[in-house]
């Protein structure tokens, strides 16, 4: 009798549904932009975003502190550029600041450093397989970048093919390790996003140290699907669309990492 | 790209993100960026660390504020605006439907 009644309440819900499917995704409703006025306060060593006259939090209820007022000022540009709606997963470095000052893994700088020499059997640049004409691209472009990176530190690492991961010997895994504990927790939250977007180690460290641009280091981990564009031609809604969101993934990564690096310079001069 | 470029890349992109109520002039983030080009602008000829370390600074903000931008374009051309009819969809691909589709 039960089971009568229920499918007969299921039967009236189907009727009342119309005729044309409408797709509909249960996602909450991004919400809109509920304040006026973006401004940054702080004074020399700690920076703080302001909506109207709100301090922005993360999501765990922390103050969003920032060591440096240029990062602060990028911060607040980004909320300050909502037109409409916030969509959060587009403010990459608004994303990156909350990440470092809550800390969600409660991980440890020699943690992050770990995690990002993972990457590095697998590095983009070492890893390379295609035809002899792809192959000679490659050496093209990535063997400048991977020199660089083997005379920086003293390595001799070698592009490798198959299923095997390239040989990382563990002198050259700690002259790394040594190299990207030497920054401070915000620049290697931002190394490892880089790490992360473009898979690769090398090519993330070459634009840190201004030997490539960031849109250059991002082209040259793209290097494949641009060889299969030029042969089959370009889709705006996926290529450019995954282009133009792994550059402002990998640059953000830059920019963190330039921003926080950029204020120890100057201290160091005004120290002399 | 040359310096003054990127620095005018960078007042483009920078006004491109501001409510129209707003003028460039009066933005934190215009005065800071002109602030520390004119402190850098001295040595002009000279290498100088810091301005090209500026510089570079400069350029990977353009590249993100650009890429952000398009990004965001491109998604609401495509994908924001939920299931497109027939029609649309062979309008993207250059395709004509027939007249009487049946």
């Amino acid at each position: 009798m039960e089971a009568l009644r229920l499918s007969r309440v299921g039967l009236q819900i189907l009727r009342r549904l119309p005729n044309t499917y409408v797709s509909r995704r249960s996602m909450a409703e991004a919400r809109k932009r509920f304040y006026r006025n973006v401004s940054v306060a702080g004074t020399n060593d700690v920076f703080e975003v302001n909506l109207d006259h709100r301090k922005l939090k993360t999501p765990s209820g922390n103050v969003l502190q920032i060591p440096h007022y240029g990062l602060a000022l990028a911060v607040a540009h980004e909320w300050e550029a909502i037109k409409d709606k916030i969509q959060p997963s587009l403010m990459h470095l608004t994303g990156l600041s909350f990440t470092v000052v809550d800390n969600p893994h409660r991980a440890t700088k020699w943690d992050i450093v770990d995690k990002m020499l993972e990457y590095m059997e697998t590095d983009t640049i070492l890893y390379r397989e295609g035809t002899d004409d792809f192959m000679e691209l490659l050496q093209k472009e990535w063997d400048p970048v991977l020199d660089w990176f083997n005379k920086k530190f003293d390595g001799t690492l070698k592009p490798c093919s198959g299923i095997c991961g390239a040989d990382i010997s563990s002198e050259i895994r700690e002259a790394v390790r040594k190299y990207l504990l030497s920054f401070d927790i915000w620049a290697v939250h931002g190394f490892l996003y880089g790490v992360e977007a473009l898979k690769s180690v090398v090519l993330t460290i070459a634009a840190a140290e201004r030997r490539i641009s960031s849109e250059k280091a991002v082209s040259l981990s793209w290097i494949e699907t641009e060889f299969q564009i030029s042969r089959w031609g370009a889709v705006e809604w996926a290529h450019e669309l995954d282009r133009y969101d792994l550059q402002s993934r990998f640059s953000a990564a830059m920019l963190f990492v330039h921003f926080n690096t950029w204020k120890a310079t100057v201290k160091q001069k005004t120290k002399h | 790209m040359s310096k003054i470029h990127t620095l005018r890349n960078l007042i483009k992109e920078l006004r491109h993100g501001l409510p129209d109520h707003l003028k460039i002039q009066h933005s934190p983030a215009f005065t800071y960026i002109m602030e520390n080009y004119r402190r850098n602008a001295v040595t002009d000829q000279q290498y100088c660390r810091e301005q090209e370390e500026m510089d570079s600074l400069a350029k990977t903000m353009v590249t993100y504020l650009e890429s952000s931008r398009r990004y965001k374009e491109i998604h609401d051309e495509y994908h924001a605006k939920g299931e497109r009819t027939v029609q649309d969809t062979a309008n993207i691909v250059g395709f004509k439907l027939p007249h009487d589709p049946r």
